[in-house]
């Protein structure tokens, strides 16, 4: 009895040790991403306007302005920044009254590239194989 | 009696330390013998680093490396009006706020996806294959044909994000002919 509870116990952490090494967390790493369309030709000084503003926000980590396609976006943390309040404000405090946020319709989600995993049975799947 | 538990006990607590410290030790492995070595070995391999995206967590160089091309590459399909359209989720509201973002999913999916296919032994993709995922006949979402103008922008935008991430040439060259061999499954007729 006592030999099997030390065993079970052993497996435990043995299995916690795996787990908390391989599996992919979300919690401090997960990012939201956020596109804001233009609608308007600008050059490098509207995009490093835009970045620098952009950055200022908390939760905002990476951004990318491309002067090609007019076309903003910026990844956030969600437990940190609201990346629709941040669109708004973008318009309101920056003079490029036809910049919308760019959302995606139902069909389009739907269109959408299917390569997404679903961390959790991914992570359990990948637990599992490192165990057997 | 009581003294033969003890000694039953010792052993199995010893037993556990032993089968611990063996598996803990197999988590730092040291890659392959050379000459038999894979794309994912020359992008770094197997060897544990810490995730600095993760604090005090580990992950594997060879997955670090590809996990940090594809989110930069991610950023540049976004802008690129050729193909966003194809990406367009990772972009939709999330009024809910939670986690997993659809994002951090398509990240992990083609992280994943890119790692199995280069020889990681450790991680795994457990998405749709691609010829499936590309197929309107088994994927009624799909809305036509990828045609190959599609495919060699999503394979010039991750080729520069590998160039930004500091990759060489030759790897590069190496990461491109990783993704031509998936074309026909995702250029389809």
């Amino acid at each position: 009895m006592v030999i099997t509870g030390i065993f079970a116990a052993a497996v435990i952490a043995l299995a916690i040790h795996i787990y908390v090494v391989t599996h992919p967390h979300f919690g401090g790493r997960s990012r939201g991403m956020a596109r804001i369309d233009l609608h308007q030709p600008i050059n490098q000084t509207d995009a490093e306007r835009i970045t620098a503003w952009l950055y200022r926000h908390e939760g905002v980590d990476h951004v990318l302005v491309s002067t090609k396609s007019a076309i903003t976006v910026f990844t956030y943390s969600p437990l940190v920044a609201d990346a629709g309040r941040i669109a708004s404000a973008f318009r309101d405090s920056l003079s490029y009254p036809r910049a919308v946020r760019y959302l995606p319709s139902e069909v389009e989600i739907k269109r959408s590239c299917p390569l997404r995993a679903t961390p959790v049975t991914n992570g359990l799947y990948e637990f599992l194989k490192r165990i057997f | 009696m009581m003294k033969k538990t003890k000694s039953r006990a010792t052993q199995a607590i010893l037993g556990g330390a032993v089968l611990l410290l063996a598996v803990t030790l197999s988590c730092h492995k040291s890659g392959r013998p050379a000459g038999n070595q894979t794309f994912y070995d020359s992008l770094g391999g197997a060897v544990l680093v810490p995730d600095p995206a993760n604090f005090g967590q580990s992950v594997e160089k060879g997955y670090l490396t590809i996990r940090t091309i594809v989110d930069s590459a991610l950023f540049l399909i976004q802008v690129d009006p050729v193909i966003n359209g194809y990406f367009s989720i990772m972009v939709a509201e999330d009024t809910a706020h939670t986690t997993p973002t659809e994002y951090d999913k398509l990240s992990l999916g083609i992280t994943n996806f890119l790692a199995v296919a280069a020889g990681s032994k450790d991680y795994s993709y457990t998405g749709p294959t691609l010829l499936d995922a590309h197929n309107p006949s088994t994927n009624p979402n799909v809305p036509g044909p990828i045609d190959s103008g599609a495919f060699n922008e999503f394979a010039f935008d991750l080729g520069r994000a590998a160039a930004q991430s500091g990759l060489s040439n030759q790897l590069i060259s190496q990461l491109g002919d990783l993704l031509y061999r998936y074309e026909g499954q995702v250029v389809q007729p």
